[in-house]
């Protein structure tokens, strides 16, 4: 894709595994906190900024996200940009193991690409909603760490929310 | 030369650096083999990769903000750190129970919009979307626009449906109208499935408010809506259908859309489906749906149904007015 800008400003990342990425300022003004750490330091851009809490992959990957994202939002807004702003989304996410889902999370978090964050959010809620405990602990890849007891409590607790005849939706 | 130090994200959102030690439940060699079943490729150079137990607080917290009940315990009995996190949203549940209590005035509470608004208010602080959404939906009704919207915002910004959809509507109800922010939010609504901002959107869309009329889509959305039993959106489907408005022309599918429409109690559509079945010669369906439309106001359906109520016998007269006595309406979600 051809940029129109003569000189595009860019900024050096470095990653938690020493890799150095030079991204078009445009891009980097995404990370909110980037973004503020040059409000707060206009004569700072000339340096490398360090992310030791981002690997290179992760890095990679939020940068094809932002870059993706600004072009899209560079078109006219209509409903088919909305669904190819849709398929690219689910696209990212299936594309991307749960290693790679939980590191881009901590990633787009830490460095507050709210865009980034709410949809891979949206998709994790997408795999625990209407499924089952089993399911969401196998996804996620994690332990049932509940004594017998503890479970049943946590249970008993809640018990009164399938009692009564309270309606569901109003 | 002074070291430009990397912010600090202490900004209150309690955010937990990234786990690079092992995470103290379980130990780590059963896990990474658990986890491989499910994951392509190992764990690269850490020591032990991000754990979802581990997931910083306030994103869980978030994630989370827009479930119902059954979904926030499946995920509270996940494991015991998920457990601690969403207490909160546990017991805005409690608050948000005690608040439609309040608001309906029954399981034993007299009616109190006070008291319903107090706890709706209570389980948003503590970060339920449904909560917030049923607070700003007593504002809203008090003519408290501003802080209603608030709410819905917020409910919106976190993926609720329902706030994104009263979102959508109060802008098309904002002075100056919002109707840019309309659509948008009532796209995300009906993009979410609820059926209300799908019909909503048909609307918007409908009438060209924000771009050229497009007639496709709002075709589809109002079949969208149709289908999850919107019954206005029932009978602006059959239209469609009637006149090839977004949707090819198929008389099959217009009838079949204005008699769900009409037996869900819509009357126009038991007008425009009595008048439909009088053409084919079904007199006494005809007259019961007409009768019907009439007892609702729709004074055009007084004369047809006269007409055929003439050529009726008596007995089948009085049989048609017992079928319309006992008529009632199939559900729907309105």
């Amino acid at each position: 894709m051809s940029m129109a800008a003569v000189e595009t400003k860019k900024i050096t990342l470095r990653t938690a595994d020493n890799h150095e990425f030079e991204v078009e300022e445009a891009i980097a003004m995404e990370f909110s906190t980037i973004k503020t750490f040059f409000d707060e330091n206009p004569d700072a851009s000339e340096d490398t900024i360090p992310l030791p809490n981002v690997t290179s992959k992760c890095l990679s990957a939020i940068i094809e996200y932002c870059k993706s994202h600004l072009a899209f939002r560079a078109r006219e807004t209509s409903s088919s940009i909305d669904e190819q702003v849709r398929t690219y989304d689910e696209e990212f996410v299936k594309a991307r193991d749960n290693e790679s889902l939980k590191e881009l999370i901590l990633a787009a978090n830490y460095l507050n690409i709210k865009a980034l964050l709410d949809m891979l959010n949206q998709a994790v809620a997408d795999r625990i909603k209407n499924k089952s405990v089993e399911y969401v602990r196998r996804f996620f890849g994690l332990e049932n760490d509940y004594t017998p007891e503890e479970e049943a409590a946590i249970r008993a607790e809640n018990e009164w929310a399938f009692e009564g005849v309270d309606p569901d939706d109003d | 030369m002074e070291q430009k130090t990397w912010p600090d994200r202490s900004d209150g959102s309690r955010f937990t650096a990234f786990p690079l030690s092992k995470p103290s439940n379980g130990d780590g060699k059963t896990k990474l083999s658990r986890r491989s079943k499910f994951i392509s490729k190992p764990s690269s150079s850490q020591t032990d990769g991000p754990d979802f137990s581990a997931l910083p607080f306030d994103i869980l917290t978030k994630i989370a903000a827009p479930f119902n009940f059954p979904n926030l315990l499946t995920a509270s009995l996940v494991c015991k750190s998920w457990r601690d996190v969403l207490r909160p949203l546990r017991e805005a549940m409690v608050l948000l129970r005690y608040g439609k209590r309040f608001k309906h005035g029954r399981g034993g509470f007299r009616r109190n919009l006070e008291k319903a608004l107090d706890s709706f208010l209570k389980g948003a602080a503590r970060g339920s979307t449904l909560a917030m959404v049923d607070a700003g939906l007593i504002y809203w009704e008090r003519g408290q626009k501003e802080e209603a919207i608030a709410l819905y915002q917020k409910a919106a910004a976190l993926g609720d449906p329902a706030g994104q959809c009263n979102l959508g509507i109060s802008y098309l109800h904002a002075q100056p109208q919002k109707h840019k922010e309309a659509v948008k939010w009532l796209h995300e609504a009906s993009v979410g499935g609820h059926i209300r901002a799908q019909y909503q959107l048909a609307l918007c869309l409908h009438q060209g408010l924000v771009v050229d009329r497009n007639l496709r889509e709002a075709a589809r959305w109002y079949l969208k809506a149709a289908e999850g039993g919107y019954v206005r959106a029932m009978y602006n489907t059959s239209l469609c259908y009637t006149f090839g408005e977004g949707l090819s022309h198929s008389r099959r599918q217009a009838r079949k859309w204005m008699k769900r429409a009409a037996d869900r109690g819509h009357s126009k559509a038991q007008f425009e489906h009595g008048l439909a079945l009088f053409s084919e010669g079904e007199m006494m369906k005809a007259v019961v749906y007409l009768e019907l439309a009439t007892r609702s106001g729709e004074t055009a359906a007084t004369h047809v149904k006269n007409v055929i109520l003439q050529q009726l016998s008596a007995t089948s007269r009085d049989r048609a007015m017992l079928l319309a006595d006992n008529w009632c309406a199939l559900p729907s979600s309105r």
